[in-house]
């Protein structure tokens, strides 16, 4: 090919060599990478099909030729109380989720939209709040919670639900102080009160934010291993809680399939929730900058 | 723009006396955010405070009738260069900090940088390294202990293919490798935060460095990275309150806690928030305890205002826009 029969052919580039191996290179990496963020829930799933003969064998069994299947029959079976413990953890999961959303959608408003003296140093505080360790204000609330009978109860959770968070109404006050004015100005005009405003224009238009919001604190909850463990009994405890421990033979011995097997259960609604929300998700967690 | 119109109209009105209309904003503010603010009142305020009175005397927690106020003897108890469990808490907190911060946000940002290029199936990667986040601690500790196993771990298995009958003690001799944990449960939030940023710089500014002829790498050293800044600075801060708080994974892993409440576990391994919840929850020692709460919080406090301070010289501002909250 001449030179000139080169330049007359400008829709034909071919790739050069060095930016295709730079490409598969980066193929490889993100790859390699999946394998090895995945790794661990892949094994935890292998092992929960093991028999639990295999649980000490050496090779270990990486992937069971015989998938006992039934391992996750037994660890629903009812003297390991599991559908107990789940019921447990929604009770706590659910109305806590409920409250925070709608506490922290409501505060988040009045932020956003209303005006009103000390506003500015009341919201400086929401945000600080974040920057208390947990354990400065959990250990003085244990012993309030106690000297009133309310440990071992799923109260604190609904108070604290009510209480909203400061990361969810930070999410909402971001959200709602992008709306346009002349949506609220019209309904002002119309003789719609500040509530009705709130709940009649403002919540329809929010479904996205208030999925996030929604999603993260039932994940919180539901995720939550510390508070449980230290607010309730074993009557009252839950899934997160005893997933770590019970499951034993009659003898105390862990019994570790069954175990596992009861992870996997506990971690996979969280897995159907987030692939049925992931882009609720990103775009929550995009748009704060926040994540604990 | 609206606020500072509606601030000029208020001061044309005069500020001190506040128009009907304007009063009743205002109610209705305080009545919306009245849950939140009797919550941080009740549930946040007075806990701090009677924290802060309890954490100079000798709460334990049972008998109101045998309290009485020590001064600073807890302050001075934990703080006495003799009391080795503290320090060495605080040593072991530290060092993970100073690791888990910068590896985290490092891991993150590269992350997000790889899932900024043209790539097919993005979005499928996007999604398996924001998995870990969604999983439990409590299950990903199972996970993670299973793997790095001396006996039945992964890990050892495949490096045995290489040398036959290896064996490692990697939980038990290696504290750091809960790092592995932190790194793998944080890493996917980290990097949407980051994705965001990026994908937030106008491609104007990338493209004039690129014609006046700056390499990819000086691009991202002195266009994307400046313009991170506040991303880097927000993250950080929250990364050190979060790594200093640290408290479930090592318990998960090295401990056996038990409804008792009793952790159980070796104390070189103790983490600063595991030596104040073993302290309370173990010993009964509320007001050391909350001493020891206190002291951290303070910690952090000193932390934050000293990254506030230094932010000046390495953060960069865009003029802020309608809607920024700073």
């Amino acid at each position: 090919m001449t030179q000139a029969q080169a330049a007359m052919q400008p829709y034909h580039v071919p790739t050069p060599p060095g930016v295709i191996v730079k490409r598969v290179l980066t193929y490889i990496a993100l790859i390699l990478l999946t394998v090895v963020v995945i790794m661990p829930v892949f094994f935890l799933v292998m092992a929960s099909l093991r028999l639990e003969s295999q649980w000490m064998q050496y090779p270990i069994v990486i992937l069971p030729k015989e998938p006992q299947w039934s391992n996750y029959v037994k660890a629903v079976d009812p003297q390991y109380n599991f559908f107990k413990l789940v019921g447990n953890t929604l009770q706590i999961s659910l109305p806590a989720t409920v409250l925070t959303v709608a506490s922290s959608a409501l505060s988040g408003y009045a932020f956003a939209r209303l005006h009103s003296p000390g506003k500015r140093a009341l919201f400086i505080l929401v945000l600080s709040m974040m920057m208390v360790p947990g354990m400065v204000t959990i250990i003085p609330n244990f012993m309030l919670f106690s000297k009133i009978g309310l440990t071992d109860t799923y109260w604190p959770w609904y108070l604290w639900g009510i209480s909203g968070s400061a990361f969810h109404i930070f999410l909402f006050r971001q959200f709602f102080s992008t709306i346009s004015r002349d949506l609220e100005d019209a309904a002002t005009v119309d003789g719609c009160g500040r509530f009705r405003t709130f709940w009649q224009i403002f919540l329809p238009l929010s479904g996205p934010v208030i999925a996030t919001s929604a999603i993260f604190h039932f994940q919180w909850t539901w995720g939550s291993w510390f508070v449980p463990n230290i607010f309730l009994s074993a009557n009252k405890t839950t899934l997160g809680v005893a997933v770590s421990r019970y499951y034993v033979n009659p003898n105390g011995q862990p019994i570790y399939t069954l175990q596992m097997a009861a992870t996997v259960l506990y971690i996979l609604p969280m897995l159907i929730i987030f692939l049925f929300a992931q882009k609720h998700i990103v775009q929550g967690i995009a748009t704060t900058g926040l994540k604990g | 723009m609206h606020d500072v119109l509606t601030m000029v109209k208020r001061s044309g009105e005069g500020r001190r006396v506040m128009t009907a209309r304007a009063r009743q904003e205002a109610r209705d503010f305080f009545l919306m955010i009245s849950p939140w603010l009797l919550g941080f009142i009740f549930l946040s305020v007075i806990p701090l405070l009677l924290g802060l009175v309890a954490s100079f005397t000798n709460y334990n927690g049972l008998n109101l009738g045998t309290i009485k106020f020590v001064g600073l003897d807890n302050y001075k108890r934990a703080l006495n260069l003799e009391n080795k469990d503290f320090w060495l808490s605080l040593r072991n907190t530290f060092m993970y900090m100073l690791i888990a911060v910068p590896v985290g946000q490092v891991l993150s940002l590269g992350l997000a940088a790889l899932m900024n290029q043209k790539l097919k199936a993005r979005p499928l990667f996007r999604l398996m390294y924001y998995i870990p986040s969604v999983i439990p601690l409590a299950a990903a500790a199972r996970a993670w202990s299973m793997m790095w196993n001396k006996n039945s771990g992964l890990v050892n298995a495949l490096l045995s293919f290489m040398r036959p009958g290896t064996a490692i003690n990697w939980v038990g001799d290696h504290f750091y490798l809960i790092l592995y944990l932190y790194v793998w449960w944080h890493v996917g939030g980290g990097m949407i935060i980051y994705l965001a940023g990026l994908q937030g710089i106008p491609s104007e500014l990338k493209e004039a460095a690129t014609i006046d002829g700056a390499s990819k790498v000086q691009t991202f050293r002195h266009v994307t990275l400046p313009l991170l800044t506040p991303v880097i600075f927000f993250q950080t801060i929250l990364g050190i309150i979060g790594a200093l708080q640290t408290l479930d994974v090592p318990i998960l892993i090295y401990g056996r806690a038990g409804l008792s409440g009793n952790i159980q576990m070796p104390q070189k391994y103790y983490m600063y928030m595991i030596y104040v919840y073993s302290q309370v929850f173990d010993f009964q020692r509320y007001g050391y305890g909350v001493a020891l709460a206190w002291i951290i919080f303070i910690i952090v406090l000193l932390l934050t205002l000293l990254l506030l301070y230094t932010s000046r010289y390495w953060v960069y501002y865009e003029v802020p826009q309608e809607g920024d909250t700073a």
